[in-house]
């Protein structure tokens, strides 16, 4: 017998008469006939009954009775009644466009598959970086009163901000008496933790007695550290742990209080657990533990005279206002605290000198980065911002596209008597259903991205960390954004939609034969799409261009592979004779590791990211700055061996000769920038500068290499020589030759370096490209992300130029038909068909081209060595996009002009 | 033979004096339609199921679906208070129009 419910449902979808609940209309109907055929049969013949039955479901009657059925739903109670408003009832209504929804984008598996996934990629996109911006910027620890905590800074003549020194905040807090609660110090530091069997270098905070009273936190395990760890000097051999590390290290182990660790040589009582959310002083980098400053001879195997030092400036200090106390009161006390520290010490505070209150609630990373971190963030908060909505103009026009195919479906219903709010919200709640899955799919990619991105090994000589766990805020970031999404996507087309001429429509028996009009609604979109596209890639552009640039800065040093590695000296060989044979020792053995060609000592090494070291000169006849008692130059201590191991090049004189010991005159090699700024026409060599009460004399000048970032302008800098500035650090350079894996002879120089002295901390071991390579760092992650984002727009944008071309193709399959039946060539009507493809992409690039000149001028401090308008970036990046949006356009056009015309012409 | 319109006019009288006492189905309500007219009236698929919505849209009648033990699911139609009105309606003035036509052919036999 023949199937009734195939036999209608097949005769409803020819008619595009389905609607996803028509299955009782089918069933019903079915019933009837089964029954119908089971009477006439007997009488007729089964022949014959069939073919009476399937006469009744011609066209026009079944017409009818699809559409007789639909004005009955709009009373039934599966389908709520539009009238009158309840929430209770719009609920339902809501919920059965969801049903309705949901069955639609399962027939439409393509469609809803690369809506979902442009939808996640938008989405995921901006989750990931909203993450970040959460991470660093938006998450707070849980400090009381934040609004009356403030950091405190100095203007230094080469930062803006620097941290204190010791005995300047001791100053300060002496002189503060009453004015703050707490004045809080902390100083980042490196430790190598011995593990038995290998050694960790961990990440710390040193901190004095006000540091956790200030912030005041409660402990999760154990006790914080108080004033009672703030007494005496190494007297205080206890640590509090890092939530983060008490994880990692612990396994979170409550039962952690009371346990030893070593830490360079000594053992440390773990004496609680810092709360969680609470990651230390600056966001992104997170210490493992927090140990007390009066620890620092110990842990950072010096003497504790480091704390004497008026010009080390490393301490950065908080402080929490006295009850009544203003913030314009911590000011004025600021003001005239730094009067009096240029009385007393004129030396270190120069007529220059000031100290900055800085309210928290002013500070996103640290005042010393917010002017990089803060703009940089925001540029790729706008890029995924941009990326989102090129996705959703993409899904805009490609529903605008189907709610022209769906004209007849709506017209018919608002003729049946919904209404127009009824139509369109069903259409936002289509696009909602996507939004949803996209927005959930998204949240999946963004925890990939970043857990790739975070594992990623960054060449950074601090462990950042970054708290990205899902909370509420990224939640509901996620959710508005795929909100915004779908009105993004929902609301043009159901409006243009629903607008129709309802008689036209349902008279015009052609599908859709709407007027040109909305043809170029979805042209904007995609032109707009195209433009959006163009600004990301030659932004994208400009970065490569940059970080092609800097790649070709010449450091001037540091050719040759070589291994690097930073150690402390134990406490017993950090000075005078026993130092230097240790050095020796340690050269000696290094030598003999074979590829190794030379092997040199430097106390601050060139280009590092964590530290810099600067002296105050003065030479003979020359006035220093206004205000200020000297030059401010830049220098390093170095042995003999440095040179030939990092390749800095010698241009005159001699280099540091191991003769230059404490014992015989002080020496410098000076680079040639400095020879040209301090001894300009004349040569240097034999000249002498001062620094403090200590005379130099000038042997030699180097080659001038780049000291703190690759993209400053040449720096005067000099050498002195190392037996002669002894200091409690050092870095080992080693340098191999080509051939040799730097790797390898980074591994086997902490090996030597174990020979010689088990307690010897080694602080980290890297290789000479590692290190450069970090200070590529903030261009090649520009490069990346916005190479990434350009890409993915374009991707996105080309999608939209293929669906408008091949929707045109599509409705206008009759016209090419007709025109290649009449003897039109096949190139013709490519030509045709790509005119509007193509026109868009003109339109949308000339617009992006001309917003792409107006968004690099912003972006043009993030870009070194390289013109915002760069030639270059600005005719590759709208060539690519040319020969692309030509190719997305050309595919659907030459596909609908192989076609056969005679089969188009039959099909309608 | 009866001309469409009145074909349409009576078949709602039909249905609703069809449901007055209990419901019925879809092929019922077209058999009994059939035989009742003597086969002047029939209702196919296509006819007869647009009449029912609409009856339905205006809510005169009520179709649920009903599942009977040992029958498999069907959907049944009711008359609803609103249907019941339109009938008292409509046999009134079908009772009216009735006596109206007999009193003339009456008058004209007379």
């Amino acid at each position: 017998m023949r199937d009734w419910r195939r036999e209608i449902r097949t005769r409803l979808e020819q008619l595009a008469l389905v609607s996803g609940d028509d299955a009782d209309l089918v069933e019903e109907l079915a019933q009837h006939l089964e029954e119908e055929f089971a009477d006439l049969a007997p009488r007729v013949g089964a022949a014959q009954a069939e073919h009476q039955l399937l006469e009744r479901l011609a066209p026009d009657t079944l017409r009818d009775v699809a559409r007789a059925r639909r004005a009955a739903r709009a009373e039934r109670p599966e389908r709520p009644a539009e009238r009158g408003f309840s929430l209770a009832a719009l609920a339902q209504r809501v919920a059965w466009d969801v049903r309705y929804a949901i069955r639609r984008s399962r027939r439409r598996t393509g469609f809803t598959i690369v809506a979902v996934l442009s939808l996640a990629l938008g989405i995921g996109a901006n989750t990931a970086i909203f993450s970040l911006v959460d991470a660093i910027l938006l998450r707070r620890p849980p400090v009381p009163h934040r609004e009356r905590v403030a950091q405190i800074f100095l203007r230094q003549p080469s930062f803006p901000y620097a941290p204190f020194s010791y005995p300047d905040y001791v100053s300060l807090r002496d002189a503060s008496r009453g004015l703050f609660s707490q004045v809080s110090i902390a100083e980042y530091f490196p430790v190598p933790r011995d593990l038995g069997d290998r050694e960790e270098t961990l990440f710390g905070e040193l901190v004095n007695g006000d540091y956790f009273p200030l912030l005041g936190l409660t402990p999760q395990v154990g006790r914080l550290l108080g004033p009672e760890d703030d007494i005496a000097n190494g007297a205080h051999a206890v640590v509090v742990l890092s939530n983060d590390y008490w994880h990692r290290a612990f396994a979170a182990d409550p039962g952690v209080v009371g346990h030893q660790i070593r830490l360079a040589g000594r053992d440390y009582t773990i004496v609680g657990v810092a709360p969680v959310g609470y990651a230390g002083t600056m966001p992104g980098i997170a210490p493992a533990l927090f140990a007390p400053i009066r620890m620092i001879g110990q842990l950072e195997s010096s003497s504790s005279d480091q704390l004497s030092y008026r010009d080390d400036h490393s301490l950065f200090v908080k402080v929490r206002l006295a009850p009544g106390v203003s913030m314009a009161r911590a000011r004025a006390f600021a003001a005239s605290y730094t009067a009096d520290m240029m009385q007393q010490f004129p030396r270190w505070w120069p007529s220059s000198s000031e100290t900055y209150v800085v309210p928290e609630s002013e500070i996103a990373v640290s005042p010393m980065l917010d002017g990089i971190v803060v703009p940089a963030v925001a540029s790729l908060v706008v890029v995924v911002a941009l990326v989102l909505l090129v996705a959703c103009a993409n899904l805009a026009s490609f529903l605008l596209a189907q709610a022209r195919d769906r004209q007849r479906e709506i017209a018919i219903r608002i003729a049946l008597g919904a209404s127009r709010w009824s139509l369109v919200r069903q259409l936002v709640v289509e696009a909602l259903v996507l939004a949803v899955l996209g927005g959930v799919a998204g949240l999946l990619l963004s925890r990939i991205a970043l857990s790739v991105l975070l594992h990623a090994d960054l060449p950074l000589p601090f462990p950042m960390s970054f708290d990205v766990s899902l909370d509420a805020r990224v939640l509901g970031f996620a959710a508005a954004a795929a909100g915004a999404a779908a009105l993004l996507v929902g609301v043009l087309p159901a409006l243009q939609a629903t607008r129709p001429n309802v008689v036209e429509v349902i008279k015009s028996e052609n599908t859709g034969g709407g007027p040109a009009r909305r043809v170029t609604m979805r042209s904007a979109l995609v032109a707009g799409e195209i433009a959006v596209s163009l600004v990301l890639l030659i932004t994208a552009g400009l970065f490569l261009r940059s970080l092609q640039e800097r790649e070709h800065i010449d450091p001037g040093f540091g050719h040759a592979p070589a291994g690097v590695v930073w150690l402390g000296f134990p406490p017993d060989k950090n000075t005078g004779p026993r130092q230097q044979l240790l050095i020796d020792d340690i050269e000696t053995r290094m030598r003999r590791i074979p590829g190794v060609t030379a092997v040199g000592v430097i106390d601050n090494m060139l280009l590092s990211l964590t530290s810099t070291q600067d002296a105050e000169i003065n030479v003979a006849g020359l006035v220093p700055p206004k205000g200020e008692p000297g030059f401010d130059v830049d220098y390093a201590a170095v042995d003999s061996g440095l040179f030939a191991a990092a390749g800095v090049r010698l241009l005159r004189g001699r280099g540091i000769a191991s003769s230059d010991n404490p014992a015989s005159a002080r020496v410098a090699v000076i680079n040639d920038v400095m020879a040209r700024t301090f001894w300009p026409g004349v040569d240097p060599l034999g000249r002498t500068f001062r620094r403090d009460s200590t005379t130099y004399r000038v042997v030699g000048v180097s080659k001038t290499t780049k000291v703190r970032s690759l993209g400053e302008e040449p720096r005067p800098f000099f050498f002195a020589s190392f037996a002669q500035n002894a200091t409690m650090y050092a870095t080992i350079v080693a340098q191999t030759t080509a051939g040799h894996d730097a790797d390898a002879i980074t591994a086997q120089m902490i090996g030597t370096l174990r020979d010689v002295d088990p307690s010897m901390p080694v602080l980290q071991g890297t290789t000479m490209a590692r290190h450069l390579s970090a200070m590529m760092l903030p261009t090649r992650l520009g490069a990346m992300a916005f190479g990434l984002f350009a890409a993915l727009a374009l991707l996105l944008a080309m999608i939209g130029v293929y669906g408008v071309v091949s929707y045109a193709v599509a409705s206008r399959g009759r016209e090419v038909g007709i025109r290649m039946a009449l003897g039109a060539a096949p190139n013709e009507v490519v030509r045709l068909l790509m005119r509007e493809g193509l026109a868009m992409v003109g339109v949308g690039g000339v617009i992006g081209l001309l917003f792409a000149f107006a968004v690099t001028r912003v972006l043009r401090n993030l870009l070194s060595g390289v013109n915002a308008a760069d030639p270059l970036a600005f005719v590759i990046a709208p060539a690519l996009l040319l020969i692309v949006g030509v190719a997305a356009a050309l595919i659907p056009a030459r596909r609908s002009a192989r076609t056969d015309p005679v089969r188009v012409l039959r099909t309608d | 033979m009866l001309t469409p319109e009145l074909k349409k006019g009576s078949a709602e009288f039909l249905v609703l004096s069809l449901l007055e006492h209990q419901p019925r189905h879809g092929y019922d309500l077209s058999k009994l339609i059939a035989s009742r007219s003597r086969g002047v009236l029939t209702f196919h698929v296509a006819s007869l199921y647009p009449l029912l919505y609409r009856m339905e849209a205006r809510g005169w009648i009520r179709g649920r679906w009903v599942e009977k033990a040992g029958e498999r699911r069907r959907r049944y139609y009711r008359i609803s208070a609103e249907g019941a009105r339109i009938l008292d309606a409509q046999r009134k003035s079908w009772r009216e129009f009735v006596a109206a036509v007999t009193s003339i052919a009456e008058t004209r036999h007379a």
